[in-house]
């Protein structure tokens, strides 16, 4: 059995401890919110948290998650509260959608981190996600907007 | 008289052999031992002068090694010491930045199959304040720099040879996963080298060595 938390509910699964963490969150635990984009670290498609670090569940072990806390895209608000949620959806960033799960979640760890983040800090950390119908220009926009709401107290 | 006279030149010539006998032993075996003082004195100066850090240095100067040990706050990969894909960076603490933390991909254990992350335990490159550059040293210049507490995380002798020899980051580089070339020399005998180099009181090589290499840098 392992034992951890997801979006601050606990777990506790029967499960093979070298089963992708990914697996587990789409197949037992039904949040299908986090998407399998290329299966090896590559793309980013697959970001969640565990312990509020970003990690590609694709290739992360559920074992790597027990007695921790995990956050996926369903976790990030209850409400798409989330300055960075509700930035997304005022630049209107997705196009096709599939990689803007992992999107957010990088995200979220560079506001925390920086929470007024240069063009260049954005870049950096969000190189490893990957979007194939290329709406960077946006995603880096709508990283500049939910700065700005943070600062000014929007953050939950 | 007659017979004084030979026996001055019997005794004489038994001189004369025992003599020449001497000399036709003693010079071989005088030269001999001169020689072999000259080698082994030639050895002794070898050795002090840094030869025993040479024979397991191929290990440092590899690309498993060096690609988190050269110019540029950023890892590099494969045998050509190219750029870590996605703009990796040292960070803070040699552990990435942001949401491209070294963890992020990394696992403390490498992964099934071709291109996928490799990993060990506290994966991650030197820190910004001590970053372990060793590209474009010479022998004598690493084996400097992996002494000098100021340099390498104020390792003593024995902890810098257990790091060296034990430690599961550096012991990746015999097991580096698949696709990658692991280190050039068996694991004991390199333990056996470093263990050697230590009890000899760990000499550097004079400067003049060779420099270290890696790809070119951006």
């Amino acid at each position: 059995m392992i034992s951890f938390s997801v979006n601050r509910r606990p777990v506790k699964l029967d499960v093979d401890p070298s089963t992708p963490l990914l697996w587990v969150l789409r197949d037992n635990l039904a949040l299908t919110g986090t998407k399998f984009g290329c299966g090896m670290a590559q793309c980013g498609a697959c970001t969640v948290h565990i312990d509020g670090e970003a990690v590609r569940s694709c290739v992360a072990a559920v074992s790597r998650a027990e007695g921790k806390e995990v956050t996926t895209i369903e976790g990030l608000s209850a409400d798409l509260s989330h300055p960075l949620q509700r930035a997304w959806i005022a630049e209107d960033v997705p196009q096709c959608g599939y990689c803007q799960s992992g999107q957010l979640m990088s995200a979220a760890v560079l506001l925390r981190e920086k929470p007024r983040p240069t063009d260049e800090d954005i870049d950096q950390a969000m190189t490893g996600n990957i979007c194939r119908c290329g709406t960077y220009p946006r995603i880096r926009k709508a990283i500049h907007r939910a700065a700005e709401m943070m600062s000014a107290g929007g953050a939950k | 008289m007659k017979r004084s006279v030979t026996s001055l030149l019997f005794a004489a010539g038994v001189a004369a052999v025992i003599f020449a006998g001497t000399m036709s032993i003693s010079l071989p075996v005088g030269a001999a031992e001169k020689s072999g003082g000259a080698s082994a004195a030639a050895r002794d100066s070898a050795k002090s002068d840094g030869a025993l850090f040479v024979e397991f240095v191929s290990v440092l100067r590899h690309p498993r090694c060096m690609n988190c040990h050269s110019h540029g706050d950023f890892p590099r990969q494969g045998d050509d010491g190219h750029p870590h894909t996605m703009n990796v960076r040292r960070g803070p603490e040699g552990h990435g930045v942001t949401a491209e933390k070294c963890t992020t991909c990394h696992q403390d254990h490498n992964l099934a199959g071709a291109h996928m992350p490799p990993g060990a335990p506290n994966w991650g490159l030197p820190p910004p304040n001590m970053p372990m550059i060793w590209e474009g040293l010479s022998d004598g210049q690493i084996c400097q720099s992996i002494k000098d507490p100021k340099q390498n995380k104020n390792r003593n002798l024995d902890q810098l040879v257990e790091h060296l020899t034990e430690d599961k980051l550096v012991m990746w580089g015999w097991n580096p996963g698949k696709g990658r070339t692991p280190v050039p020399m068996a694991h004991d005998e390199f333990s056996a080298k470093v263990k050697q180099w230590q009890v000899a009181g760990a000499p550097c090589p004079a400067e003049s060595g060779k420099k270290a290499e890696t790809g070119t840098i951006p």
